[in-house]
């Protein structure tokens, strides 16, 4: 598989005020080209802060964060993010919102924008404002705008947070059903395992401060998954463990089949 | 087809043109808006009524309204305030064309706020009277030094407001645009001036009040026509009455177009989640 997004030992200090927070000093992570990665980790240690690293969006201190070996920039055509909070515009329409996404594609903008709206629940939404919509619609437009844009990477950083448990479920659905049609490299940002497990060939944990990468996991399992695929489920036990949650010592030393490093 | 159950349709925010006061009638905001001048008019014919002014000094509502009268039959009375609107319009026009360029560039570029800036807040600085002599210098009686001055009192608040508008745009917003390959004027056009919007339609709204003030300025001073040389000429013949109905014309003109940008600013803002009382 060709590598799509690289970071390659990549620093990023934030400066504020005298003091300075470094959020990594070097981490590096390839995501192959029509690669699912998703990232954990504890809140603060830097998973949004990658995702603005590969957007462009944040410059790293040292290092370099290329797509397709091409180094990244602010508004790269090749990317598009689903931000962590909504971020709609409040100027402009639910179905005008996604069609912010939908800008630079070819072809029928304004039946892809209809048929996005529908599939997350939104069709009678279209003509509202942002601020009328709730928390967990907000961020169902997000994601159609995000979906819209079908770029090269899309970079969703938990995109399905402020949503029930079941519209989550439908909405990881469509997220796997849209990549059928567009084959695109994603990396998810996620607090939630099974959600990773569900959806992703690989899933990165990040630890530590400064943030480096303390173990990938490749999921075996072909898509689409049945939620009770009994290797995930091993492999959840292994990561939950990792996390210090919810095993009991004996089965602590059963080798996981999905790991591959743990450095 | 992972689609999810259908949410309700979300009803369009209305902006109440008519409110339950405390009393629980239903009263239109215009009619509330009209209390104070009627008590005005009423305060006023009651100071005529008790002569504490002579009636040269202070006329009667009814005076002013005769003289008004006078002016129409004598077929005047248009031709002053058309003239008037006229240049104010045509001031208007320019001096916000004008804020809004300079205001982008301004907002938009660091070189350009750091070249331009301490001129402009200088020039700002210069009162509207101290122009005229100089304009008159240059572009002699005629209609253009008077357009020129109320362009002048248009640009500073509508420059001012724009810049500031800029300053505050959430960068969120605009990472959204970069996010998604806006750049250049698109970003401009898509992201930063609607962002900048509420902002802007303040300072079009206070620019449009000062092009009114700077317009008398401008028409006190070689005027033949307009509602400012209506001014001068009621002083100079000594017509308290047509001082009281210029003055009258100017506050009802200053707030009807004021009323219209009014509506543009909330037809344009419709989607504004401000806050109200
Ligand atoms: N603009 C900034 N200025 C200063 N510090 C920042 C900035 N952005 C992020 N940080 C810091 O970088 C660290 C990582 O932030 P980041 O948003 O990437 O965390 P996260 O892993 O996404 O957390 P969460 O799961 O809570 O969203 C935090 O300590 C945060 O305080
Ligand atoms: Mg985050």
């Amino acid at each position: 598989m060709t590598q799509d997004v690289t970071l390659a030992q990549v620093a990023k200090v934030f400066r504020r005020n005298g003091t300075s927070t470094p959020v990594f000093d070097d981490i590096s992570l390839t995501v192959d080209r029509g690669e699912f990665v998703a990232i954990l980790g504890p809140s603060g240690c830097g998973k949004s802060t990658i995702l603005r690293l590969i957007a462009g969006l944040e410059q790293p201190t040292a290092g370099q964060v290329a797509i397709g070996g091409r180094e990244v920039s602010v508004t790269d055509d090749r990317c598009a993010v689903v931000f962590q909070e909504p971020r709609l515009l409040p100027w402009r329409t639910v179905s005008a919102n996604v069609a912010l996404g939908a800008r630079r594609r070819k072809g029928d903008q304004r039946h892809r924008v209809r048929a996005l709206l529908d599939e997350v629940g939104l069709a009678d939404t279209a003509k509202a404002w942002p601020h009328q919509l709730s928390g967990g619609m907000a961020q169902r437009v997000a994601l159609a705008r995000g979906l819209a844009a079908e770029p090269d990477v899309l970079l969703l950083d938990e995109p399905f947070a402020a949503l029930d448990a079941l519209t989550r479920l439908k909405m990881q659905d469509l997220l796997l059903q849209v990549r059928e049609h567009h084959p695109q490299t994603v990396v998810l940002v996620t607090h939630d395992i099974d959600e990773a497990l569900h959806l992703a060939d690989r899933i990165v944990i990040l630890g530590d401060t400064p943030a480096r990468v303390v173990a990938t996991h490749r999921i075996p399992a072909p898509r689409p998954r049945e939620r009770s695929n009994p290797t995930i489920g091993r492999l959840r036990d292994d990561i939950l463990h990792r996390f210090g949650v919810g095993v009991t010592p004996e089965r602590e030393d059963t080798d996981c089949p999905g790991a591959l490093a743990a450095d | 087809m992972a689609t999810v159950h259908h949410s309700p349709p979300v009803a369009k925010a209305a902006v109440p043109a008519t409110r339950r006061w405390r009393s629980g009638v239903p009263t239109p905001r215009w009619l509330v808006g009209l209390i104070v001048p009627v008590a005005l008019l009423g305060l006023w014919q009651w100071l005529v009524n008790r002569e504490v002014y002579t009636r040269s000094q202070l006329p009667a509502p009814n005076d002013v309204w005769l003289a008004g009268r006078q002016l129409w039959e004598a077929e005047l009375l248009v031709e002053h305030v058309t003239i008037s609107i006229e240049r104010v319009a045509l001031g208007f026009a320019w001096g916000a064309g004008i804020a809004i360029l300079i205001g982008l560039a301004v907002g938009l570029s660091p070189v350009v706020d750091a070249l331009l800036s301490p001129t402009i807040q200088a020039i700002r600085a210069i009162p509207s009277l101290a122009w005229v002599p100089l304009l008159v210098l240059w572009m002699g009686i005629g209609d253009q030094p008077k357009i020129t001055l109320v362009a002048i009192g248009v640009f500073f608040p509508v420059f001012t407001a724009l810049v500031g508008g800029i300053q505050q745009i959430d960068r969120r917003l605009v990472e959204v645009g970069q996010a998604y390959g806006l750049r250049g004027p698109a970003l401009a056009w898509h992201i930063l001036l609607p962002a900048a919007a509420p902002a802007l339609l303040t300072g079009l709204r206070i620019g449009l009040a000062q092009g009114w003030l700077f317009l008398v300025a401008a028409e006190l001073i070689g005027a033949s026509r307009g509602l400012g040389f209506l001014l001068t000429d009621g002083q100079n013949t000594g017509r308290a009455d047509i001082i009281v109905l210029s003055i009258v014309l100017l506050a009802l003109l200053g707030k009807g177009t004021d009323v219209l940008l009014g509506l543009l600013q909330r037809r344009v803002l419709r989607w504004s989640d401000a806050w109200q009382a």
